[in-house]
């Protein structure tokens, strides 16, 4: 190669004690970077020839490497058992074949975060492959798992079989190397939190009087998700895990119409509910199946506390795979980070849900003030079938129907009860700037139409109003 | 030390007392710095520079580079 000297630019100019070498190009005139290599030192010969007798004197000088090894680890959209590491700068092959004499002896931590109930999962690798010139493909022995918020996987090469070039403490034993995984849980029912509340102007129809009748009507439900613990979710192959909850509830519809002619659904529900549930892997393929058991202690009263109902409430409700799809799981799948999509860039079903549920309620009914109706009696035996829908379309457009049928064992005449919720619900967090702290807004449309404990007092409502929910 | 094989003329030994740098920082870029032990006398038009001791004078036209491979593990 060539270089280009002149003598060094000093500040007495007819003083010269150096010559600068640059520009240094091959000998088809390309530029050559002499520390443009990873690791170690390059011996260079500087040729001066002399001018006399062309005798040629040499120089040695030798020159430190330059470029970063760099190591970075990336998962896929889609597969959730490959973590591929690009090397830069680095012979992969060699690196490779360190790393292939031992595979086990790569060492891979899913990290969750220090909010999430699930422990952080820590495995290590089955097989590793060659991709390409500049990567490798890493196969854990636990597949990336499903969460329902993004996750930290860590691959830890040990020290000995890492490229020349990356500094490591001289203690570590380990080189650490971070990736994110995003696999949102295909079902969120058991992580919700819920907190709702409806304010909204009614008409109701008083069916003895035959009128219809204008009112404020609010509802309000907390529902949190308390002291969740997950069980079998360690990453390794199973064929079911568990989970568990505590999840009290505190729902009230009231209105503001007077006690005696109010014909809405006045309702306030204390409830302590405990869930177990079951995720069951089907026999072919990645899906799997949730079923939810809820057990707790009930007490219903009216709007001005005079009738209880307290009662022990069962039921069992079935997630079946593809029966319930949220917006999260929905939009991961259909269109991969960084793959161009296969089908319409916007889905128009953003979210769904299919969610029956059985159960049996037993228990008493008291009067503070008042008294009981002779028809319902006081005690309460009754069981209950719950359909629980939603289409959510264009992420901002939610159609509801929650139908939930009764069958009152102790009532002397109409065993047979029912209640219908529906509800249409249009997205505002965006255009009212409420979507802060993850809190939405809506506008709401709700018919509601049938009888609900403690009173089973028929109601026949439309609603238009506003509803704030998390 | 001497390049006997890969010079193609006579090669000669450089002086104990000379030495060079190689610096890279920008946005100058990649030099070298050659430091004869003493001072030099350029010569503008011919683009030749002669030692102190006048007993040799280098071509600045033809300063070429060789390179050896050392350490190389990555």
């Amino acid at each position: 190669m060539r270089a280009t000297a002149a003598p060094t630019a000093s500040t007495v100019p007819e003083i010269i004690l150096t010559l600068t070498l640059s520009q240094f190009v091959s000998s088809e005139g390309k530029p050559i970077s002499l520390d443009g290599f990873a690791t170690g030192t390059k011996q260079y010969f500087i040729v001066l020839r002399s001018i006399k007798d062309k005798q040629i004197s040499t120089i040695p000088i030798t020159v430190k490497g330059n470029k970063l090894v760099k190591l970075r680890a990336e998962t896929h959209a889609i597969q959730r058992n490959v973590i591929t590491v690009q090397v830069e700068n680095a012979d992969v092959a060699a690196f490779y074949a360190r790393l292939s004499k031992d595979p086990s002896s790569i060492l891979i931590v899913y990290d969750f975060g220090p909010t999430s109930t699930v422990s952080n999962i820590k495995t290590r690798a089955k097989k590793i492959e060659q991709a390409g010139s500049n990567a490798i493909d890493i196969y854990p022995e636990a597949l990336l798992p499903f969460h329902s918020s993004g996750y930290k996987a860590t691959i830890q090469i040990p020290q000995a079989d890492l490229p020349s070039g990356i500094d490591v403490p001289g203690t570590a034993v380990f080189y650490p190397i971070g990736a994110t995984a995003n696999y949102p849980s295909p079902t969120v029912d058991k992580t919700n939190a819920i907190y709702d509340f409806e304010p909204t102007l009614t008409s109701s129809v008083n069916k003895s009087k035959n009128t219809r009748v204008t009112s404020g009507l609010f509802a309000l439900t907390l529902n949190p998700v308390l002291f969740l613990r997950e069980k079998d979710v360690d990453g390794q192959t199973r064929e079911s895990s568990y989970w568990w909850d505590f999840r009290p509830n505190i729902s009230a519809n009231v209105d503001t119409l007077p006690e005696k002619s109010s014909t809405t659904p006045n309702r306030v529900t204390i409830a302590l509910d405990s869930e177990l549930g079951l995720s069951r892997k089907r026999s072919s393929g990645p899906a799997f199946d949730n079923w939810t058991w809820t057990n707790g202690v009930h007490s219903d009263s009216d709007r001005d506390f005079k009738l209880f109902s307290t009662y022990w409430h069962t039921d069992i409700a079935p997630d079946f795979w593809k029966w319930s799809e949220s917006q999260g799981y929905r939009t991961g799948q259909y269109v991969p980070i960084g793959k161009p999509g296969l089908g319409p860039k916007h889905l128009t079903v953003t979210a769904y849900r299919f969610r029956p549920s059985f159960g049996y309620e037993v228990g008493a009914t008291t009067a503070r003030s008042g008294t009981i109706d002779l028809t319902l009696g006081d005690s309460v035996s009754r069981v209950l079938l719950k359909l629980d829908s939603m289409v959510e379309l264009w992420r901002n457009v939610t159609f509801s129907a929650v139908d939930t049928s009764y069958y009152l064992f102790n009532a002397t005449r109409r065993n047979a009860r029912g209640f219908l919720d529906t509800q249409v619900a249009i997205n505002t967090g965006i255009i009212l700037r409420m979507d802060t702290q993850k809190i939405q807004s809506a506008v709401v449309f709700k018919y509601q139409r049938g009888e609900q404990p403690p009173k089973f007092t028929p109601t026949n409502t439309i609603s238009l109003g506003f509803k704030i929910y998390k | 030390m001497i390049l006997a094989t890969a010079c193609g003329a006579p090669c000669a030994k450089a002086q104990n007392n000379w030495s060079a740098a190689f610096v890279n920082a920008p946005p100058i870029g990649q030099q070298i710095l050659v430091d004869f032990g003493d001072q030099l006398a350029f010569d503008k038009s011919a683009n030749t520079v002669t030692l102190a001791d006048g007993s040799t004078t280098f071509d600045l036209n033809e300063v070429t580079i060789l390179s050896l491979d050392s350490n190389p593990r990555s």
